[in-house]
């Protein structure tokens, strides 16, 4: 079933077009990974689907124009994650998390220290799920890059929406940590939310992800299967590069090789 | 509990300022004079003179903090104050300019009233110019340039003050003070800083929410250029009426929020309720401070603001620095 539904997106900024007719669908419990070399789009894509950024064309969320619904409403159904994992204050992961209830927060009358059950719960299982359950008294500015990309997933999780969008969320990781942060996605994308992950990793992204965008020069190269879009004609098209695949227990990947063709 | 202890010791100095004074007075007669009995010359010390003068430190104390804290949350940057808008300059540069031209003398309104128009101008200023598709940087830049201007004007009225005594006029005003105030200078600011806290506690949620950075944030519903608009106009509103009826009263707004921050676990938004009863209690112990030393001649409560904020300031600048090394 379709959940995410994108028709002929174009973003313009300062007379430049940074993407051009973009056209994809996203159903529910899929993990699609969106990549491309730097500079393709992947980020403003990603911030249009948030509605941060304007554009043209249409974006409908479960049929409905996703401009038509209120801020809050928006809010609810998409969390977003960028790729600045600067948190400005030392707060407390715990209170880092809770951030993500913002959506469903009253006014200022509501202390931040009085969340309803629902929030306490979501809150909890989120740093359940990205196992930092233990961390939730340490301030945010004494955590390590991995222990940092893990809380800050779990604020987005925290929001407990039906699309997460995760913008590069595994740069800058240790290979564990990689691994991790993709398998809290593919149980999240597992238990029915549309996500979609900007990756510069072929690997990672052959190796988690349902479905593969490859993005170039703000168009679409390549969508579908990760075999179809990994094709060596759109890896060398896209990034000039070719790679080499492998099979282990049944499932492919990819493994970036040479700057030329691999023959 | 922290709040409580601060709103505690805000009580506590507010009896200790109705007592002191020239003719100290005992609790209980105080508390006679406040009720409406006991000697008539109590009566007017404590309700005409000392009263006003204690709500006006809770007004102005609670203006400058909570208005501290909300830009330090807004611009997420911890240097950010009142003062840097312009607003304050600029109000002051109306009050100045009624002294200037001897219009203060005509009706005691018309110096609060220039003060307000001083600060509504500065506001306008900020708001065109940081209206559209506009960021933080431009806000403080318009912020220092405004500041700047004011603070020009105000010289040039000081330089060119046709006597001695206008000028001295202007100085002490530019120092700030509460003293000599009564309730009329009270309930001609109360409704202006009423609705400026109450669009500032309003974006409470908003400013928890700005600490993800400003795409975060807009991804979970904060509408960025609405809470510049609200925390611009409630500071204005604010702190702008407070300025027009104390003058300047520098630091409170800058330092109150750094010395509460740890406590309230970093977060912004409880910051904000802190810092405004935080600021009135600064604010209060300053003002009964600088009846102490009873020599006749008080020093002026913004020098003794900025007296224990500089320094205060310094040593954080210091910890910052060991911090960094």
């Amino acid at each position: 079933m379709t959940a995410l539904e994108l028709s002929d997106v174009t973003v313009q900024r300062g007379g430049r077009t940074l993407i051009e007719a973009v056209s994809c669908q996203v159903s529910a419990g899929e993990l699609v990974g969106l990549i491309g070399p730097n500079g393709a789009g992947k980020s403003t894509l990603i911030q249009a689907i948030a509605q941060l950024i304007p554009y043209h064309g249409a974006m409908r969320w479960h049929g409905k124009p996703l401009e038509q619904l209120t801020a809050r409403e928006r809010a609810r159904q998409i969390a977003y994650l960028s790729q600045d994992d600067r948190v400005q204050w030392p707060i407390s992961v715990a209170d880092l998390v809770a951030l993500g209830r913002h959506p469903y927060r009253g006014g200022w009358w509501r202390g931040a220290g009085q969340t309803r059950a629902a929030d306490q719960q979501a809150i909890e299982a989120a740093l359940h799920a990205t196992d930092v359950w233990t961390l939730r008294e340490r301030a945010s500015d004494t955590l390590s890059g991995g222990e940092r990309a893990r809380v800050r997933l779990a604020r987005a999780l925290a929001v407990e929406a039906g699309l997460l969008l995760a913008d590069e969320p595994v740069a800058a990781l240790d290979p564990r940590h990689q691994l991790e942060v993709m398998t809290v996605l593919r149980t999240q994308a597992q238990r029915g939310a549309s996500i979609i992950v900007v990756l510069h990793d072929l690997t990672l992204a052959s190796r988690f992800c349902d479905r593969l965008v490859l993005l170039n020069g703000g168009r679409v190269v390549a969508t579908g299967a990760v075999e179809r879009v990994l094709s060596a004609a759109s890896l060398q098209q896209a990034y000039g590069i070719g790679a080499v695949m492998g099979e282990h227990h049944g499932q492919r990947y990819w493994v970036p090789w040479s700057v030329a063709p691999y023959v | 509990m922290l709040n409580h202890l601060l709103f505690l010791a805000l009580l506590l100095l507010s009896v200790l300022s109705l007592r002191f004074g020239e003719a100290p007075l005992s609790l209980a007669e105080v508390l006679a004079a406040l009720i409406g009995s006991g000697p008539e010359p109590h009566q007017v010390i404590v309700r005409e003179i000392r009263l006003p003068r204690v709500v006006l430190a809770w007004l102005v104390g609670i203006a400058l903090g909570a208005s501290g804290a909300a830009l330090q949350g807004l611009l997420r940057n911890p240097l950010a104050e009142p003062g840097l808008l312009g607003i304050s300059a600029s109000a002051s540069l109306g009050a100045v300019l009624t002294l200037y031209f001897g219009l203060a003398l005509v009706s005691p309104w018309l110096l609060p009233a220039a003060a307000m128009l001083g600060a509504l101008l500065a506001t306008l200023v900020l708001h065109v110019l940081t209206r559209a598709g506009s960021n933080n940087l431009t806000l403080i830049l318009t912020g220092v340039a405004l500041t700047s201007l004011a603070g020009a004007l105000t010289s040039l009225a000081l330089n060119l003050a046709p006597n001695p005594t206008d000028a001295q006029d202007i100085i002490l005003w530019l120092l700030g003070s509460i003293s000599d105030r009564s309730f009329d200078d009270v309930w001609l600011c109360l409704p202006f800083v009423l609705i400026g806290l109450a669009l500032l506690f309003w974006c409470i949620p908003a400013l928890d929410a700005l600490a993800l950075g400003e795409a975060e944030a807009s991804s979970l519903g904060v509408d960025l250029g609405r809470l510049r608009t609200l925390i611009i106009l409630g500071s204005a509103l604010s702190v702008g009426s407070t300025v027009a009826i104390t003058g300047t009263i520098g630091f409170v707004g800058l330092v109150v929020p750094h010395l509460l921050r740890r406590a309230v676990g970093f977060r912004p938004g409880p910051l904000l309720l802190a810092s405004a009863l935080g600021g009135a209690v600064l604010v209060l112990a300053a003002d009964i401070a600088v009846r102490l030393p009873n020599s006749g001649r008080e020093p002026m409560l913004g020098v003794v603001t900025a007296l224990i904020g500089a320094p205060f300031f310094l040593t954080l600048v210091l910890r910052a620095r060991r911090d960094m090394l």
